[in-house]
């Protein structure tokens, strides 16, 4: 430990990088692929596709991560024709599993005009090496004396069946599963049927958006259930209202991102250091920002210098030069010739 | 201006750049990341040959070599580039523009502001681009004659030795910082004070580093390793400071006004960075020790495009020179800085 500190202040005093270990990472690289500061390797074991273009990865992380809890999710950064692309991705096997097995499951939804997963299968072949960070988040199992009650819609699965697998045998108490999918792309219903066979206080109802009209119907209120909830964003909306009329604990995760159409006159939230401003659509950002006056620099203007370049932690931009649109995860961006087209959070 | 078709001349060049950055990916990062391997294998086999001397006084010259190699390499190919922002496509925290910092006393992000906006925006425009001349040396007919002209080739020599202090000084426009010359348009965000403590604790490592602590932890040796990393140190300025003076001081790069430069179309921009700049020919490896200075004229064209890819644009942006009558400088290494040393000797007389 005390050598580790000794030899990051030494390379950021005299060797130029945050740390030793990124000072030597190119050589790591050669013995380790993807061997990379601040990050644990991890291998994959195993990828399969599911039905409704879902890809199962499994995963051996190295041996210094450390276990997840039940729900929570990682970054998973793979180098795809050089660029290496960060996404977050929650586990979808519970920590016993990785305990025994040394593996960890991502259920991943791909999608074909994404620009991540839509190359996974071909970046993460079996054998490949990639990097995850250690896990967090906060959506995990709150209280095992209480009866609960999960809703997932489409992928919001996945942090569900970590947590199923993990605590079904430490409840004794009524655990339902209320899960959303279009009609062929349930996932894994077998681990289901199983889970169900093995623990008759679980029980689960898989639904279609379209059949079932109201996504609350199915929530046995007079259970007073604790909710957990994950899903897209008016999903859990309509179940969050619905706990809080009813009085009952709810939990959700958020994830994904709904692309509007780009209309020139639409507004964005975006979140600066962790305050949330509002910009829109019809200029670039660097001007916006400079009019709320905050502390951006301002170079050539016209994307040549990338003085204003700033990090942005999520969320699309159109590259006024190129009209291309940019990633929705962690990505450097010149603020001069970034016109803003989802919500943003950007790291000044 | 000659009569040329800016548009047509802006559309030639900008598909020449969209094809080529289609074409950025792998290649390009394993290339890069290569370099870097190279660097730090160079960096660390010099510094243990260096206190091989006394077994051998050869092996201490290959180690002063291969360290001088590994800075320049860091300084050239590495830094320059890195910090232009060309390789910040990868999303590597290890070679981005924003955090890299590099082995020379100037501090790196203040050089990242004031090269890519202040030289590279406004190119050999006099009276914007204070790296033409460095304010030194007086190499047009743009600037008055002034009696320290006599010895202006003097002052370029010692410019040369001492070239890394001369960046740092120039970049941190420490004659407005310390001394309190004021001069509108260039009020950075940046107040003097940062200015100033940046420059002091980057040279101070430096010095430390080179000086103090790896001689010191040769001990018995401490001579052999101080003196090593003198010459390294050497070598490195006068390489960078003659590849630099061949890029924009040949006696063929034109200087601008200010009053021609205003509204600009992209076409006109392109244009002044062509005329501003030379290039110098040379084999593969040269390229690569320059840091690609060695293509001048398409690095000013796209400063952002990964060095990686300039020897391979290089001949489709001189066809497009050719096509519209437009001069493209070039020539070897002897025949680029002879030039440079006649337009110093030349414009030190009225």
């Amino acid at each position: 430990m005390m050598m580790t500190q000794v030899l990051n202040q030494f390379s950021k005093w005299f060797l130029h990088h945050q740390s030793f270990a990124g000072y030597i990472e190119p050589i790591m690289q050669t013995f380790k692929p993807a061997w990379r500061a601040n990050l644990f390797r991890a291998q994959v074991a195993e990828i399969n596709e599911l039905n409704g273009s879902f890809l199962s990865v499994l995963l051996k992380p190295s041996k210094h991560w450390q276990a997840h809890t039940a729900g929570q999710h990682i970054s998973l950064t793979v180098e795809i024709n050089g660029r290496l692309l960060t996404r977050v991705f929650t586990l979808a096997s519970s920590p016993e599993q990785f305990k025994t097995t040394g593996l960890v499951r991502l259920l991943i939804k791909t999608n074909e005009q994404g620009r991540f997963t839509r190359l996974l299968s071909g970046a993460l072949r079996v054998g490949e090496w990639c990097n995850i960070s250690a896990p967090t988040g906060e959506f995990v199992y709150k209280n095992t004396q209480k009866a609960a009650t999960f809703i997932a819609g489409g992928s919001g699965i996945t942090p569900m069946f970590a947590m199923l697998s993990e605590h079904l045998n430490t409840t004794s108490q009524k655990v339902s599963l209320i899960y959303f999918a279009k009609a062929t792309e349930h996932q894994c219903v077998d681990e289901l049927n199983k889970l169900a066979g093995d623990f008759s206080h679980f029980s689960f109802l898989l639904l279609t958006r379209e059949q079932s009209g109201d996504i609350t119907r199915n929530i046995n209120v007079w259970e007073n259930p604790d909710i957990y909830c994950c899903g897209p964003a008016g999903f859990m909306q309509t179940v969050s209202d619905f706990a809080i009329k009813h009085d009952l604990n709810y939990y959700q995760e958020a994830f994904g991102l709904a692309l509007p159409s780009l209309n020139d006159d639409s507004q964005f939230n975006v979140q600066v250091n962790s305050s949330g401003y509002v910009v829109s659509a019809n200029n670039a950002l660097l001007p916006q920002f400079e009019a709320k006056q905050l502390p951006v620099k301002r170079g050539c203007g016209i994307g040549i210098c990338h003085q204003c370049q700033c990090i942005k932690k999520s969320g699309v931009v159109r590259n006024l030069k190129t009209g291309e649109l940019s990633d929705n995860g962690e990505q450097l961006i010149q603020l001069c010739v970034s016109q803003p087209v989802s919500d943003l959070e950007l790291q000044l | 201006m000659k009569n040329i078709n800016f548009d047509q001349l802006a559309s030639d060049l900008d598909t020449i750049k969209m094809d080529t950055l289609g074409k950025v990916g792998q290649q390009d990062a394993d290339y890069i990341r290569a370099v870097v391997r190279k660097q730090r294998v160079c960096e660390w086999s010099g510094r243990i040959l260096l206190m091989l001397g006394f077994i051998q006084p050869l092996l201490w010259v290959a180690g002063v070599l291969l360290l001088a190699l590994a800075k320049i390499l860091d300084n050239m190919e590495i830094g320059h580039n890195v910090m232009h922002g060309q390789y910040d496509w990868m999303n590597d925290k290890q070679l981005n523009s924003q955090h890299f910092e590099w082995d020379i006393a100037c501090d790196g992000q203040s050089w990242h502001r004031v090269h890519n906006f202040e030289h590279h925006t406004y190119t050999n425009i006099i009276g914007k681009d204070r790296d033409f001349g460095y304010g030194l040396l007086r190499l047009s007919d743009d600037f008055k004659w002034r009696f320290k002209n006599v010895w202006q080739f003097f002052t370029y020599i010692n410019l040369s030795v001492l070239f890394q202090w001369g960046v740092s000084y120039h970049e941190l426009a420490a004659e407005r910082v310390f001394i309190g010359k004021k001069k509108e348009n260039r009020e950075g965000g940046v107040s003097h004070a940062t200015l100033k403590q940046r420059f002091f604790s980057k040279g101070a490592r430096q010095l430390i580093k080179d000086y103090a602590i790896f001689p010191l932890l040769a001990g018995p040796l401490f001579l052999w390793v101080l003196a090593g990393n003198l010459v390294a140190n050497l070598i490195r300025n006068l390489w960078t400071s003659t590849i630099i003076f061949c890029g924009h001081f040949t006696e063929e790069t034109e200087t601008f006004k200010e009053e021609d430069c205003v509204n600009e179309t992209q076409g006109q921009w392109y244009y002044r960075q062509v005329l501003g700049s030379s290039n110098i020919k040379g084999p593969h490896w040269f390229h690569v020790l320059t840091g690609h200075l060695s293509c001048q004229i398409e690095h000013h064209l796209f400063p952002d495009m990964p060095s990686s890819r300039y020897q391979e644009v290089a001949p489709q942006v001189q066809a497009v020179m050719q096509k519209h009558g437009i001069d493209y400088h070039t020539g070897g290494f002897f025949k680029q800085y002879s030039s440079v040393l006649k337009r110093i000797i030349r414009y030190s007389f009225k």
